[in-house]
């Protein structure tokens, strides 16, 4: 089942932050996830269905948003996000497997365009201090991300090590790069992901980061937006919902690129250091079109021909 | 073409009913919903587009049903355009000096855009032309209600989350989202409203083809 490769793939991510940040992600991405069911059971009694809740979409769907968070976000965020992704993005259209939009990625959207502040108040993990699980969090020290530096113009503070190894402001399940890729791998193996989208969609990003960049050096430049905010992560296991994305070879990797050229757009002239939940939202929208398209261009000569012989 | 007064008057009834609930223009025909997502944040705004509506709507309807098949297909759109700009004009100078300077300041852009709003040409060019006056006159009224009342739903709800304000008096609610005044937050209300009027319409359409049954099974 794909669902459960992808909880499975969340789970190392939601530990790694564990270590950096306490038991304080844990319970965030826990309660993305119980709200995202409970929801979906209600909206599906509501409409008089078998609740479809034992597919794990929902579970993923409240992981990925409770992942997307800062680890000090309040508790009441996974769950505001869940819910609306649940309520107004995937049921209303028909549930399970009719979704037009990544529920995940449009709860994430919203949250970032009504709480931006809190969005993007990232703790320090260098500080190898757990968070504090009650009270409040203002007392905690907070660092600028890579991504906001990169938005800034400034000087940028980290190594490729500490980029690989996850030591860097950012969401809870997004930052250690390299057990990120070690997810994708486990994912493209077990056939839950498409190497397709993935790699078109980081070559895009890459092309972008290596044409204009915003830092001196051109390799600097490329690795610091790929490692940087979560546009990896949504590369990963946004993109590659299997409701949403295109089903042909072709359009896979045109709906890659045009993610990942959409995803550096709103990172040059955006409101927020990082948009891949709106570039993965937009791209959403193109998947039917770009479909037919990459069908329509496979079968080009045999459209021609019927054409004219017809 | 003349036809027996009842049923004129019936045709009218269903006219306003269609346009008015079952057909609303905005939630089933899907027109007019621009000014809706641009300016529906605060319920004054709704209250005074909503007039300017009627006012341009039902002349133009009753003006197209009484001469529109007498006129030349392409002379009509350019009539009825011009007329309700000159009457939106009118609106606009006495929104200005009689009532307030404030609104006017805010809604002097998409006042005289409602002239060139699909929602004229569309009742008005379209469905009153070869229509009776009293029909066209029904569905006029009933169009410019349909859609005030969507507008007003929809900006005293998002004037209510986003200012915590309704007709400018504060609600007193102790949170706010300022980002319900943005374009999406009205397509996803405009949304679920949409669902819940053709969940209605599949009830009245069952209980309807429930009660013809019963009468072809009666002797």
């Amino acid at each position: 089942m794909m669902s459960f490769d992808v909880l499975v793939a969340l789970m190392p991510l939601c530990l790694c932050s564990a270590v950096y940040y306490g038991a304080r992600p844990v319970i965030l991405v826990l309660a993305g996830m119980l709200a995202a069911v409970l929801c979906e059971t209600a909206a599906c009694l509501f409409m008089k269905r078998a609740p479809t809740v034992a597919d794990g979409s929902a579970a993923v769907t409240g992981g990925i948003v409770g992942m997307l968070l800062p680890p000090t976000a309040p508790y009441w965020m996974p769950v505001v996000g869940a819910a609306f992704a649940i309520l107004v993005v995937k049921m209303p259209m028909g549930g399970s497997g009719r979704n037009l939009f990544n529920p995940a990625a449009a709860g994430i959207a919203v949250l970032t365009l009504c709480f931006s502040g809190t969005m993007f108040r990232y703790a320090d993990p260098g500080q190898n201090v757990p968070l504090p699980l009650t009270g409040t969090l203002a007392e905690v020290i907070t660092k600028t991300s890579p991504a906001a530096q990169l938005m800034g113009g400034g000087e940028t503070l980290y190594t490729p090590t500490m980029l690989l190894l996850g030591n860097f402001p950012g969401p809870i399940g997004a930052t250690a790069i390299a057990l990120l890729a070690a997810c994708a791998l486990y994912l493209f193996s077990r056939r839950s992901a498409s190497p397709l989208i993935t790699l078109s969609y980081l070559a895009a990003c890459a092309g972008m980061a290596a044409l204009f960049p915003r830092v001196a050096g051109t390799g600097h430049s490329v690795l610091m937006e790929l490692c940087s905010g979560y546009l990896l992560f949504a590369g990963v296991f946004l993109l590659n919902d299997p409701v949403t994305a295109p089903r042909h070879w072709l359009g896979r990797l045109l709906y890659g690129a045009l993610a990942g050229v959409l995803v550096m757009l709103l990172r040059y002239y955006g409101r927020f250091e990082e948009g891949a939940c709106f570039a993965v939202l937009l791209a959403n929208t193109f998947a039917p079109a770009i479909d037919r398209l990459g069908w329509y261009l496979l079968n080009f000569h045999r459209i021609r021909k019927g054409a004219r012989s017809g | 073409m003349k036809q027996p007064f009842s049923k004129t008057m019936r045709e009218a009834g269903e006219a306003f009913l269609d346009s008015l609930l079952m057909k609303n223009i905005v939630l089933v025909q899907a027109v007019g919903i621009c000014p809706i997502i641009a300016i529906g944040t605060h319920l004054k705004y709704g209250v005074v587009l909503a007039i300017c509506t009627a006012l341009v709507l039902i002349p133009a309807s009753l003006f197209m049903s009484l001469c529109g098949e007498k006129l030349p297909p392409w002379l009509r759109a350019p009539l009825y355009t011009v007329g309700a700009a000159v009457i939106l004009l009118a609106a606009a100078v006495v929104l200005d000096q009689a009532v307030s300077h404030e609104l006017y300041a805010v809604l002097y852009v998409f006042i005289p855009l409602m002239a060139v709003n699909t929602l004229v040409s569309y009742r008005a060019g379209g469905f009153s032309v070869s229509r009776e006056p009293v029909v066209a006159l029904a569905d006029a009224l009933a169009s410019s209600l349909g859609f005030g009342l969507v507008l007003c739903a929809v900006s005293a709800m998002r004037e209510a989350a986003a200012y915590g304000t309704l007709w400018d008096i504060p609600l007193h609610t102790s949170l706010t989202l300022p980002e319900a005044a943005l374009p999406y937050a009205a397509f996803i209300m405009l949304g679920f409203m949409a669902a819940f009027l053709q969940w209605v319409r599949s009830l009245v359409a069952r209980r309807s083809e429930r009660r013809r049954e019963r009468g072809r099974t009666a002797p």
